[in-house]
């Protein structure tokens, strides 16, 4: 009988086998542990499709003159509260992003501290960023706006970061070489490459910040939120459909917008 | 040997209903040799062989693989069939991110379940003979790489290995080598025609490159406006044939 | 176009219709009226929401008391409520985020357009959208209210909130790829499986590995705050915390969130680094 040398194919390397398998193995540890430690209780994980199908039958007919008398107001200052706190936002994060840049700071200590503040405003969610500002500013839509705008920095600050690290450095030099003042290095040299992702950056956070803002108001920091908590509180769930209604429709306002935006100015 | 390995009758084909692309194309293919497709572009020859393995849906007509009609077949039945009829693209078509041997190996999927192919647990037959075609396709040292990192011929190398690994009674090509450079295309045709030949596979090409057919073709087939008009050996291709085909004598001189 | 050659434009050409002219004029001076509008609307908007210098000042002043009021951070009077609140956290996350990520994977394919028909992608791409048209905290609230406080709604808001936001992404990048792979995978007979596995999916798997390590990071932030409305973890903690003015245990569990937040950071790095 002939002999047929075996060849082998193997799809990973031992070592990227070995890794894999640790993180599905890590995975379903994970995953069993958590199930068994959770504190759920299981009837009411079957009654779950009956209750929410209740609820939203609950919701129908869908409350408009709610919608026109409350909710419209409520909807502007929520988006003026995510415009304005982002405008706020890009004039703290522009700087502190241009301080994380490897490329432009020489100084450890200063790139580290910047990079600190960056990482601290995107860890501290924004409904928590909120709790904080009622309790300095007291409730109202001030507070929420420095909630959105302490939230956003670090976004914002970090992607600015790291497109000014990936700036191709030829026309950057040839501008140095020249002997042209800082200023117009930034302007001429960084600027130009980065303001696309800049911009982009900006409109992605207004988008996310107007869904935040709707939010905000369940703890008292404006916008449609308090709204939203006060019919939830008093069962009214036509009217809380009213306000789920107007939410929706702004976000694909906004969403609708971005894109335009992004087609114009990028 | 002798019978019939596929046989078209009276295949047509529109995408519109007043601009049919195959108007009642007839064909008889026998057990071997090397059979060759020409005519200028829009004449339908990508066509009628998309219709043949189905990738393309006939309006009428009858295409019989050994005995049965493909253009009735649907589901098990027609991937049954397909799994005998090996296709080579003109853009390779080979999946860019696996590796050179697994895109041998998805020759054989129309022979392995869902849960094989996940996991990559073929026979060990199928990959023993995918190394043994890359040895014969000189790409042996390529076997772990991905797709993409591959030139060109390479590539159409590979496409052919993928084709033959269905161990397939027929074997279609479509514009096999209108992506390559000359000299590789020669290699290309070669390869496939010395491959088919050892294993008695007829092969079936449409080319638009006239000298390369003559050069590699038992049989030439003319195609010009959805229809056969010329149907012979390569020798009987004459200027006057090739007018009808193309249209003009300018571009022969 | 710079100043200098802006100008110099402006002084070589000037149009005549007016409609012209007005394009002309917003070209020159575009940026400069964008600056304008920007801030014209900021001051609208601060007057419209009651901001007054006065208001901001005093606001500084209190929270530079209040800032005092965080520290030191008090993590040992509340620890085993706040361990356990952080536990429960966690297994929120881990357990939507493996729901949510298996969810995805079959309802995105099935909501591409270029491999499904109509019939089929037009209620699970509604499905998708509604999932994602929500604030989680809002769908926390809902949930709460439908099924009762605790983590088990936490857990479902979060799942859902992952199929919207995977799902979409999921589903274009499907649309995105090439579709010859596809053709010459299902010319060797392959069944409909085989070619989703064969030739999408090695298509599409670095980007949705992308996708679900991202909403990992996210589901881990949003459930440290959707106990603010009853749906389990930390957060309920950390509200009745506020309630109580006890500051020194919001920082103390402040702390606690940012630092398993950067871990979470982290890890879905890797992870996404190493399917590539």
């Amino acid at each position: 009988m002939s002999h047929v040398t075996k060849r082998e194919w193997r799809r990973f390397t031992p070592r990227e086998r070995a890794v894999r398998y640790g993180v599905y193995l890590a995975t379903a540890v994970a995953f069993s542990a958590a199930l068994r430690s959770i504190e759920v209780v299981p009837e009411f994980l079957r009654d779950t499709p009956a209750q929410v199908a209740d609820l939203l039958v609950r919701m129908w007919p869908v409350d408009w003159g709610f919608l026109v008398s409350t909710v419209t107001v409520a909807m502007v200052e929520t988006i003026h509260i995510a415009t304005l706190g982002t405008l706020a936002t890009l004039l703290i994060a522009f700087p502190l992003g241009v301080l994380a840049a490897r490329n432009i700071v020489a100084s450890p200590a200063v790139r580290f501290a910047a990079k600190l503040c960056l990482v601290a405003s995107r860890s501290v969610n924004s409904l928590v960023w909120a709790l904080f500002f009622v309790a300095v500013f007291g409730p109202g839509a001030l507070a929420g706006t420095v909630a959105i705008t302490f939230r956003s920095i670090g976004f914002v600050g970090k992607l600015l970061g790291e497109a000014l690290e990936e700036v191709a450095p030829g026309p950057v030099e040839a501008i140095v070489a020249v002997g042209a003042p800082w200023r117009s290095v930034f302007l001429k040299g960084y600027w130009p490459q980065v303001k696309p992702a800049f911009l982009s950056m900006a409109l992605l956070r207004w988008d996310i910040n107007v869904r935040e803002s709707s939010v905000l108001g369940l703890v008292g920091a404006g916008g449609i939120g308090l709204v939203l908590d006060s019919a939830i509180n008093v069962f009214q769930w036509r009217a809380v459909a009213a306000v789920l209604v107007a939410i929706a429709i702004v976000v694909l306002l906004a969403e609708v917008t971005v894109t335009f935006l992004r087609k114009r100015i990028i | 040997m002798g019978g019939v390995t596929l046989e078209v009758q009276d295949l047509t084909k529109c995408y519109t209903a007043d601009r049919p692309v195959l108007r009642g194309v007839s064909l008889r293919l026998d057990s071997e040799g090397i059979t060759i497709v020409i005519g200028p572009s829009g004449a339908g020859k990508s066509t009628l062989l998309r219709c043949i393995n189905r990738l393309v849906e006939p309006t009428s007509g009858r295409i019989l693989f050994q005995g049965t009609d493909l253009v009735t077949l649907r589901g098990q039945m027609l991937r049954e069939r397909r799994r005998r009829i090996g296709m080579v693209f003109q853009e390779f078509n080979l999946v860019e991110r696996l590796s050179v041997i697994e895109n041998l190996l998805s020759g054989r999927l129309g022979y392995v379940s869902p849960w094989r192919a996940w996991l990559r647990k073929f026979p060990e037959t199928d990959i023993v003979r995918a190394f043994e075609l890359l040895d014969q396709l000189g790409l042996s040292e390529f076997a772990a790489k991905r797709a993409d990192a591959l030139s060109g011929g390479q590539r159409q190398r590979v496409g052919i290995g993928r084709a033959l690994m269905q161990e397939p009674e027929l074997l279609l090509a479509d514009e096999p080598t209108s992506s390559l450079d000359p000299k590789t295309s020669v290699e290309i045709m070669e390869t496939m025609a010395s491959l088919a030949r050892q294993r008695h596979i007829p092969v079936m090409v449409n080319m638009h490159d006239v000298n390369l057919a003559k050069r590699f073709a038992d049989r030439i087939v003319g195609m010009t406006e959805g229809r056969v008009v010329f149907d012979g050996k390569a020798d009987d291709l004459t200027t006057d044939e090739l007018s009808t085909i193309y249209g003009g004598e300018e571009w022969m001189r | 176009m710079d100043a200098l050659s802006r100008r110099a434009a402006g002084r070589t050409a000037r149009p005549a219709t007016w409609g012209a002219r007005a394009r002309w004029l917003l070209e020159v001076y575009g940026a400069r009226l964008l600056a304008v509008a920007v801030v014209g609307y900021a001051v609208y908007a601060a007057s419209t929401l009651g901001f007054t210098p006065a208001r901001f000042w005093r606001g500084l002043e209190h929270g530079g008391t209040f800032l005092t009021r965080l520290f030191p951070p008090d993590f040992a009077s509340r620890w085993s409520d706040i361990q356990h609140d952080m536990l429960e956290s966690l297994e929120i996350a881990i357990l939507a985020s493996v729901f949510g990520i298996a969810a995805s994977l079959p309802l995105g394919l099935l909501a591409a357009r270029n491999l499904m028909p109509a019939y089929v992608t037009w209620p699970v791409r509604l499905f998708i959208s509604v999932s994602r048209s929500f604030h989680p905290v809002i769908v926390g609230i809902l949930f709460v209210k439908a099924i009762g406080f605790g983590p088990l709604a936490g857990v479902l808001t979060l799942a859902v909130a992952s199929v919207g936001f995977i799902g979409k992404l999921f589903t274009e990048a499907i649309e995105e790829i090439s579709l010859k792979q596809v053709e010459a995978v299902r010319a060797t007979g392959a069944s409909f499986l085989n070619v989703l596995i064969f030739s999408v999916l090695p298509q599409v798997t670095a980007r949705f590995v992308g996708f679900s390590m991202y909403q990992l990071d996210s589901n881990l932030r949003n459930s440290t705050i959707l106990g603010i409305v009853g749906a389990g973890g930390i957060g309920g903690t950390l509200l009745a915390a506020f309630q109580r003015f006890d500051y020194e245990i919001v920082c103390a569990i402040v702390l606690v969130m940012i630092g398993l937040i950067m871990m979470g950071e982290i890890l879905s790095e890797q992870i996404r680094k190493l399917f590539q």
